[in-house]
């Protein structure tokens, strides 16, 4: 058995370019939250670029332990998340409508961001070491597995990050070789429980219905419903709507633009990005994002080992589906959920989760064990 | 499937998403991007109108009729007082005020002027800070505004009441459609404070004490309230001819705003005025200006108080009358001191016009009528609320009086004024024609001799005997009868010889249409309508129209239980010609009465033909409850017949028409204690049925038309300007008030020659010349005008016109007298002027005296004074 590499041998073997990309994302994400921070009480720019600072540290940190260890621990870690949401669900800290947060001293930290990571890992070690989801009843344990954080992350309430499971289990289990057909059903399924849920009172919170509700009517011109009901999307919309090719620069311009967009440091980052730097902004971030998702999805490719590919496939889907969500609902294509825009929202445990990510298919990527998997998933 | 296909396939997923993203944002930025540049800039912008004021009114000489004033108004803020916690400072004990959901300011404005840094802030009562505050504060206040104790907190207090009811309808509208009870108290909580912030006028026309204390109030005792400015329209003469110079009032609401703001967005605003009736109305916006803007945008604290641009706003037009303000002062002085103490009506104010015009430009001089009102008084304000719904009645030229009592408007004034048949807002002199009655005798004699047919006779002998008001006038030339005013002549010049007449029938309206009698007086006045020349009235079913009222009697009154007992009397006809709407209104009223006064479920309702003059048919209504034998101590009212001045007229008619008999009877019945206790007596009076027939004067009108009377009505300023003619030559002008617009003087329209002969001229104003001299206004004191002054003129005196008989009340006497005087006076080397004078009155007066001797006075102020002082100063012709 070849023995396992030392760190500066994986420091060596690292993708730098791909880390290199991830920071610069994170860097132009700094920038963006800067424009948006005027006016706020904080200054979540310096916050930002203190967070991608400890995340790049974190994210070089996990190159120390090889990630088939960490594969290894995933029932420990799982559990560990598990008791965290748990946590969250005792002691935890609201927001404006959810209880999220624990807080750990000044640092309050987001136990559902962490287990986006966490899920990818157990799953990654579930379906490497299993046979059973190429069969329809083989699905049950990926999907209870998947299931309790889920259900978990619902309970605080947290319906964006806990329905952002759902892809990373579907793709991760398709690339691993679940049959299509099988896995069709199942989502078939799953679409009739989630519209009897949605009509079963009592389970889904009013102000979780009502974004879908404000999804439908986005385009009323009802000044009251527009105040009450689409606040948020209505000013996001407004800002995409008002930004020029080239965007307003980071001046004044720029500000009375999004001086009304709340949360525009955070989930509404996007809007910001286009009144800052218009199209060539979003040039920018889409070509960084195309960059960073090939790069990992080429990780997947060159490494052979099964855990490792999952890895890599599992965290370029919650970034991909992480990203397309968040974009996609301050134009308006979906429902307002509270997801961050991958490493460019302010935030320091997506941020801190998604360097921790990056560390982990960095890992793989350095690792690359010459172990072969059964049948290549093929 | 391979697995670097799949990732192929993810990965070309995450592409097409992320186009599909950028396509959203694309058509957000250039399908919907003028929607949202739109929503972006009124969210960064504040665009404030700035109302211009409206054009002045002044009259030929420069006197201020009307001007825009800017007057004070105390606002309310419910957000301030209801949002706001206080805090004060400890050092200097200013009082800051803070939104109860934000935390306290940490520091003082005083610190600056400190030496000492941080001054800490306090809360003065933290217990009751989040309270309103205490009625009692608003003491000195209410003492500035001269309001009662405690009514500005009511009215604070009512402003606030309304805003939750508001909400809560608000609430309301979001359940219905479809909002989720998450975001309804949102939605409330945002409407709230919408409506709360939005400073709400309580008071207008503020004292300075009062603006003071608002604006030095340091302690917040006043917190909520603030003083803002608005224009306000002021008459200085305020009861000058209210009628013609209309009023204004502000826009309605929000549907009235932006009807208009679509016709004219230059010039409305939100807190516009507009003008009602009038020349406000007519000449409005070139009254109105051209309204000014300022575009505001916010600061870094988000308060709009960065100027962007600015329009100023630029006033309206000066209206510039024609009309002289001093002699028409004095005239209404003379109007009042020769007119009747009362009107129409007991109680009513007195009635009454006299109206002057250049004959050779039809400029008006003179503008006087009685009753006026105070246009700076509320009942300006009634009129705008309540009367839009009479400008209809107006277009048809009927008076409905309204049922109600308008909110907020005194009964006493409401009984007096409004809802009298002849109201307050009509104006004597262009909006209310009566009978003419002898003052169309000369625009007669000019039709006869126009028509080209030969004058039937050249002299008539008058017994005095069959025709009312001729006492004997000898024999009468066409010259001599307009001097003594003989009736017997011009009855029988248009009913004596049948050739003759049958050619002045069918060209007498021609002739006085061409005049201007019977059409609308102008532009400027086409408020006013044509007045009323040969009624425009259909056929319609008796028993048609009696079904209806019942049907809006039981509508307007569901628990009425009435079976009426429908008779036709002996003679009466299926049909009748006259005004359906109003005999339906009439027999509404009176079913209704009989209701109420008897309770009698079972009411005969009996109809009698009294008179059927071919052109003119009168009936009886008979209304009794049915059933009940007490009839005495019902209240008893009745009208007297209309040609009662004309007795013979009746007794041939009475000869001819059997019915006729009834009325007699009915007189009897009632004088043997009354069987019949309520009568409603209508005239209906047949015109013309349709616009395809000619007009024609019909065979048993022609009389009547000779002397004034029968179908025939026209205004004061209709017989001025026929005088104008008469003294011109025969050429119609078009009356015109408005003398300058915006300095620039307005042409008057062109007078029509309507060639008539010198010589048919010469002998009609032969006859009106002598009328002052040894005619029927030689008492009246004309021989006080200088000598250089020639006055022609004629008197009539007419009675009542059915226009108003229907309406009036019980008890009240129902006989009416139009005393006229007309003419023109001429001096030489200096344009005639027409004139025309009418007062109404309850009393029969000789001859018009008291109209004529009115404008003797007027006459002779003008040519002793007036004249001369504005040919001295700008205000000349």
């Amino acid at each position: 058995m070849k023995r396992p590499l030392t760190i500066g041998q994986r420091l060596k073997r690292a993708d730098w370019f791909l880390l290199g990309v991830g920071l610069l994302i994170s860097l132009f994400g700094v920038l963006i939250v800067s424009v948006a921070s005027q006016g706020q009480r904080a200054d979540y720019g310096w916050i930002q670029l203190r967070w991608t600072i400890i995340g790049t540290a974190v994210c070089l940190l996990m190159l120390a332990i090889p990630y088939r260890t960490i594969v290894m621990w995933r029932y420990v870690l799982y559990a560990g998340g598990i008791v965290l949401l748990l946590l969250v669900l005792a002691v935890g800290r609201g927001g404006k409508s959810a209880n999220r947060w624990l807080q750990l001293g000044s640092f309050h930290m987001q136990p559902s961001e962490l287990m986006k990571v966490i899920l990818v890992i157990m799953l990654a070690g579930f379906i490497r070491y299993q046979e059973t989801h190429k069969t329809f009843r083989g699905l049950a344990w990926p999907f209870a597995l998947t299931m309790l954080p889920m259900l978990l992350i619902m309970k605080q309430p947290d319906l964006g990050t806990a329905l952002l499971l759902i892809p990373t289990l579907f793709v991760m289990l398709w690339v691993a070789g679940a049959r299509a057909k099988h896995l069709g059903i199942v989502a078939m399924a799953g679409l009739v429980a989630a519209v009897l849920l949605y009509f079963t009172p009592g389970i889904l919170k009013e102000y979780q219905k009502d974004r879908v509700r404000a999804f439908l009517l986005q385009d009323s011109k009802d000044k009251a419903l527009i105040k009450s009901h689409n606040h948020h999307l209505h000013h996001s919309k407004m800002v995409a709507g008002v930004s020029s090719f080239i965007g307003d620069g980071f001046g004044e311009d720029t500000f009375e633009k999004v001086r009304y967009l709340p949360e525009r440091h955070s989930d509404f980052v996007f809007p910001v990005l286009l009144a800052t730097l218009g199209h060539i902004g979003v040039m920018v971030l889409f070509g960084l994002y195309a960059v960073f998702i090939l790069l990992v999805l080429r990780t997947a490719m060159r490494v052979r080992e099964p855990s490792g590919r999952l890895l890599a496939v599992g965290v370029a889907t919650v970034l991909a589906c992480q990203a397309l969500i968040n974009m996609g609902m301050t134009v308006g294509l979906f429902p307002i959920v509270g997801t961050p825009l991958p490493f460019m929202s302010a935030g320091g445990s997506s941020l801190l989760t998604f360097f921790i990510a990056l560390g982990l298919v960095l890992n793989v990527g350095a690792d690359n064990p010459v172990e072969f998997g059964r049948g290549d998933f093929d | 499937m391979r697995f670097r296909r799949k990732l192929i396939i993810l990965y070309a997923a995450f592409l097409i998403g992320m186009a599909v993203i950028w396509g959203r944002v694309l058509q957000l930025q250039t399908l919907q991007g003028e929607q949202w540049q739109a929503a972006a800039l009124a969210k960064r912008h504040q665009t404030e109108q700035l109302q211009a004021p409206r054009g002045r009114i002044e009259d030929r000489t420069g006197s201020v009729l009307a001007e825009d004033l800017r007057v004070f108004q105390l606002a309310f803020s419910g957000w301030e007082w209801r949002r706001r916690a206080r805090v004060s400072c400890n050092r200097c004990g200013v009082v800051h005020f803070h939104r109860v959901d934000k935390p306290p300011p940490k520091r003082c404005a005083c610190e600056r002027y400190a030496a000492r840094r941080g001054a800490q802030l306090a809360a003065v009562d933290p217990e009751t800070r989040f309270e309103p505050m205490p009625l009692g504060d608003l003491g000195p206040l209410e003492a500035a505004l001269e309001l009662p104790r405690g009514r500005l907190a009511a009215l604070a207090a009512k402003r606030l009441a309304h805003v939750d009811a508001l909400v809560k309808a608000e609430g309301e509208r979001l359940r219905a459609v479809g909002v989720s009870d998450f975001r309804i108290d949102d939605g409330k909580r945002l409407k709230e404070e919408d409506l709360l912030r939005r400073p709400y006028v309580l008071l207008t026309g503020v004292s300075q004490a009062a603006v003071r204390m608002v604006h030095l109030d340091e302690q917040g005792r006043y917190r909520g309230f603030r003083i803002q400015t608005d224009l306000r329209r002021h008459y200085p003469h305020g009861d000058f001819a209210p009628q013609v110079l209309g009023y204004v009032s502000k826009l309605r609401d929000l549907a009235e705003y932006e009807a208009l703001h679509d016709v004219r967005p230059d010039q409305i605003t939100i807190s516009s005025t507009i003008g009602r009736a009038g020349l406000e109305r007519a000449f409005n916006w070139q009254l109105a200006g051209v309204r000014g803007e300022r575009v505001m945008a916010r600061d870094k604290d988000g308060l709009f108080t960065r100027l962007v641009s600015e329009r100023p706003p630029r006033g309206g037009s000066t209206l510039t009358l024609s009309v002289d303000l001093e002699t028409s002062r004095l005239a209404e002085e003379r109007l009042e001191d020769h007119g009747p103490r009362e009107g129409y009506h007991p109680g009513t104010r007195p009635s009454g016009a006299f109206v002057a015009l250049d004959a050779v430009t039809g400029r008006l001089l003179v503008w006087s009528e009685m009753p006026r009102y105070d246009l700076n008084e509320d009942l300006g304000k009634v009129f705008s609320d309540t009367w839009n719904a009479a400008q209809v009645d107006r277009e048809q030229e009927r008076w409905v009086p309204l049922r109600t009592l308008p909110p907020g408007v005194d009964r006493a004034v409401w009984e007096r004024d409004l809802v009298r048949p002849a109201p307050l807002v009509w104006s004597r002199v262009a909006g209310l024609a009566v009978e003419p009655g002898s003052t169309f005798k000369p625009l007669i004699a000019l039709a006869a001799l126009h028509s080209g047919r030969p004058l039937p006779f050249n002299a008539f002998r008058c017994g005095g005997l069959s025709m009312p008001g001729c006492h004997g006038c000898g024999t009468v030339g066409l010259e001599r009868g307009i001097t003594v005013s003989c009736n017997q002549f011009f009855a029988a010049l248009m009913s004596l010889d049948r050739s003759a007449s049958r050619t002045y029938w069918r060209t007498v309206p021609t002739f006085l249409e061409a005049l201007g009698i019977g059409q609308p007086p102008s532009a400027e006045l086409a408020e006013y309508k044509r007045g009323t020349w040969l009624r425009d009235w259909s056929d319609f079913s008796v028993a048609e129209a009696v079904t209806e009222a019942l049907a809006q009697l039981k509508a307007e009154n569901p628990r009425a239980r009435i079976e009426p007992v429908f008779t036709r009397g002996r003679g009466f006809p299926r049909t009748v010609a006259g005004d359906r709407q109003l005999f339906i209104s009439i027999l509404r009223d009176v079913l209704l009465q009989a209701w109420r006064e008897t309770g009698s479920r079972r009411i005969g309702v009996g109809m009698t033909l009294l008179e059927d003059l071919g052109s003119e048919r009168r009936i009886r209504v008979d209304v009794r409850p049915l059933g009940r034998t007490s009839w005495a101590a019902l209240p008893l009212h009745h009208s007297v017949a209309r040609f009662d001045a004309l007795p013979d007229t009746l007794k041939r008619a009475g000869r001819r028409v059997p019915a006729m008999g009834g009325k007699l009877r009915f007189n009897g019945s009632l004088a043997r204690g009354g069987k019949v206790w309520f009568t409603a007596l209508m005239d209906t009076r047949i015109g013309r049925s349709s616009d395809a027939e000619p007009r024609r004067i019909r065979k048993n009108d022609a009389r009547n038309v000779g002397i004034g009377q029968g179908p025939v009505l026209a205004t004061p300023l209709q017989m001025a300007r026929a005088m104008a003619a008469i003294a011109n030559g025969g050429r119609r002008v078009t009356p015109q008030l408005v003398w300058k617009l915006g300095g620039q003087v307005q042409p008057t329209a062109p007078a029509v020659d309507l060639a008539w002969d010198p010589a048919h001229v010469a002998r009609v104003k032969a006859g009106m010349h002598d009328v002052v001299i040894d005619g029927t206004a030689r008492n009246a004191g004309f021989e006080k005008l200088p000598r250089h002054v020639t006055v022609y003129a004629k008197t009539g005196t007419a009675q009542v016109g059915a226009a108003w008989r229907p309406f009036e009340l019980p008890g009240e006497a129902s006989s009416t007298w139009h005393h006229w005087f007309v003419g023109f006076a001429e001096v030489p080397g200096e344009n005639p002027i027409a004139f025309a004078c009418i007062l109404h009155s309850r009393e029969e007066a000789a001859a018009g005296l008291t109209s004529a001797k009115a404008t003797a006075d007027i006459l002779d102020f003008w040519y002793r004074q007036r004249a001369a002082q504005l040919q001295a100063t700008r205000g000349g012709r």
